[in-house]
């Protein structure tokens, strides 16, 4: 790193999402102009829990991890590219001796600012520092009731600790959020867990599938069954539900979807215009490890995805000039293979998350870990499982290798899938801009079953349905209910009820 | 366009928004105002009811 910036000097005129919408939120320009509009960093490798999926394998501080002059660089040009939210992680972001310099020069620069930690120790001294220096947001994994999370965690005594802490973040003013991974054990643990974050105070939730990298492969009886999410998804939109109406959101990471009956309601918080488009690694997102290995998704393999090192050229440099960066923005669907291929959705989804469908097969562009997929493999007896063939090596972000099985289910009828023409797939124009960047197709769901569906469609490829009519009969909804609020606003509001 | 949540904290400003949510809000206050002070438009048929006995 050469290029020193000032911290008033930021070349970009200030972005402002529009209301109501977090700063996290993806506005046009961020796509064609290449914002790194959140930047997830890794600050530390230390660790004080022993996480049985930790992708990182985190215990020990990295031998060369960045100095603070170089840390708060690294702030400085990640202002000047535009970035909006940092993230810091570990390891254990505090275990990091100058994390409070960190936080304070990302404040100085208006980056919206949070931790994720799994809370072992964090007292009220580090707590109060950090809020002193400007902090915004803690986020806590836990990851099911107590017995299963100790376990997971490597810790006795670790969930107590991490409601702890949300109940102390709380009491101090910070945006309190529970991070939650889920393995093949976690799902029956949901609906308490739920109950005991919301009593702790928690107003966001963030559910992601545990990942086959790195300790995860020395224990993959700990990864959940593709076949699975058959089950996990319509609890998940249960307890979005009841969560909402309580005043717990939830958040699905990048690794759940894609495109079955509940897309609708994951990704826009109310908004349907939002759906899944594809990885953003490399595209609106930045990961950095501790030694200043910069990629397009903190939790892409090391090996990989690693674009450049701050050491060796400016973070700006590797974001606009990587090729291991740029993979996103350039791929198109004839590097999906399997199922994905062929899919109705593989040129918005791109085979889902890249971290989750490459760590598990050893090659991106097929994603068992799909709603949609398991839906259209059930309707025809068939299930997809994931068995370990190749051990990970010991390194952070080591991969192995799984097998990916197709079954019947037990007691189906098996019918074969159709043959689907990879020729036929829809794919949609994508104008570049001068920066490299493109915007992601925009989808529309229909308006008689929900179901994305491309915006050509005129009958709906999933339920038949006339879609112009389907979409008359939801205007018209639409207008009623409209019509309802306004006038429930305006008797409550002559009542003094505040509305 | 949406945001994609990377392995990080969750977005802790985004706000629930659309038809439903200001169906629940209204809803809540509505009922809360009935808690208060009571459902005026019950009051008022049980009013009728008893005026429309009483003149038999």
């Amino acid at each position: 790193m050469t290029d020193a910036i000032s911290l008033d000097a930021d070349a970009r005129a200030p972005v402002t999402p529009p209301a109501g919408k977090p700063v996290r939120y993806r506005l046009e320009r961020d796509y064609t102009e290449l914002v790194p509009v959140h930047v997830v960093w890794e600050v530390t490798l230390a660790c004080n829990l022993k996480c049985q999926h930790c992708g990182s394998r985190a215990g020990r501080p990295r031998s060369d991890e960045l100095t603070t002059v170089e840390a708060l660089e690294l702030i400085d040009h990640l202002a000047a590219l535009g970035t909006r939210e940092l993230t810091l992680i570990g390891g254990e972001a505090y275990l990091r001796r100058d994390w409070i310099e960190l936080i304070r020069r990302s404040r100085q620069h208006g980056i919206r600012t949070g931790v994720q930690t799994g809370a072992r120790n964090l007292t009220d001294k580090r707590l109060d520092e950090a809020v002193e220096a400007g902090l915004q947001g803690l986020g806590v994994s836990i990851d099911g009731l107590p017995d299963l999370h100790d376990r997971v965690r490597g810790v006795p005594g670790s969930y107590d600790q991490a409601i702890d802490a949300l109940k102390r973040a709380k009491a101090r003013g910070l945006a309190v959020s529970v991070n939650t991974q889920i393995g093949a054990e976690t799902a029956a643990h949901l609906p308490e867990l739920m109950d005991r974050i919301i009593a702790a105070g928690a107003t966001h939730w963030q559910i992601q599938l545990t990942v086959a990298m790195g300790n995860a492969v020395d224990n993959p009886q700990l990864l959940l069954q593709p076949y699975q999410l058959l089950e996990v998804m319509p609890l998940l939109a249960r307890l979005y539900d009841e969560g909402q109406a309580r005043g717990l959101l939830m958040v699905v990471g990048n690794n759940i979807g894609y495109f079955g009956p509940y897309e609708h309601i994951w990704r826009g918080f109310g908004d349907e215009a939002d759906h899944w488009n594809g990885c953003s690694a490399g595209q609106t997102g930045i990961g950095i490890e501790a030694d200043g290995t910069i990629k397009g998704c903190p939790s892409l393999a090391t090996s990989l995805y690693t674009a450049g090192n701050v050491r060796d050229m400016t973070v700006a440099d590797i974001w606009r000039h990587s090729e291991k960066m740029s993979f996103g923005r350039l791929r198109d669907v004839d590097e999906l293979w399997g199922y994905c291929r062929t899919c109705y959705y593989a040129d918005v989804c791109r085979a889902g998350c890249t971290w989750t469908s490459e760590s598990l097969l050893g090659k991106r562009g097929n994603n068992p870990y799909c709603h949609h997929r398991a839906l259209d493999l059930a309707r025809h007896g068939l299930r997809e499982r994931v068995v370990k063939i190749k051990d990970a090596p010991p390194q952070s972000f080591a991969v192995g290798e799984f097998a990916l099985i197709t079954e019947a289910i037990p007691g189906a009828e098996v019918t074969p899938l159709p043959d689907r023409d990879p020729a036929a797939v829809h794919v949609a124009p994508r104008q570049r801009s001068a920066a490299g960047g493109a915007l992601p197709p925009s989808l529309k769901p229909c308006a008689a079953c929900a179901h994305y569906i491309w915006p050509h469609e005129t009958t709906c490829p999933h339920c038949q349905a006339d879609v112009a009519q389907a979409e008359a009969r939801r205007q018209a909804d639409t207008e009623r209910r409209r019509a309802l609020i306004a006038e429930a606003t305006r008797v409550l509001g002559k009542l003094g009820v505040g509305v | 366009m949406t945001p994609i949540p990377l392995y990080g904290q969750a977005i802790t400003d985004a706000i629930a928004s659309g038809d439903l949510d200001q169906l629940r809000k209204l809803q809540a206050l509505a009922e809360s105002h009935l808690e208060e002070h009571g459902d005026v438009g019950a009051l008022l048929t049980q009013l009728k009811v008893e005026i429309a006995k009483l003149k038999r």
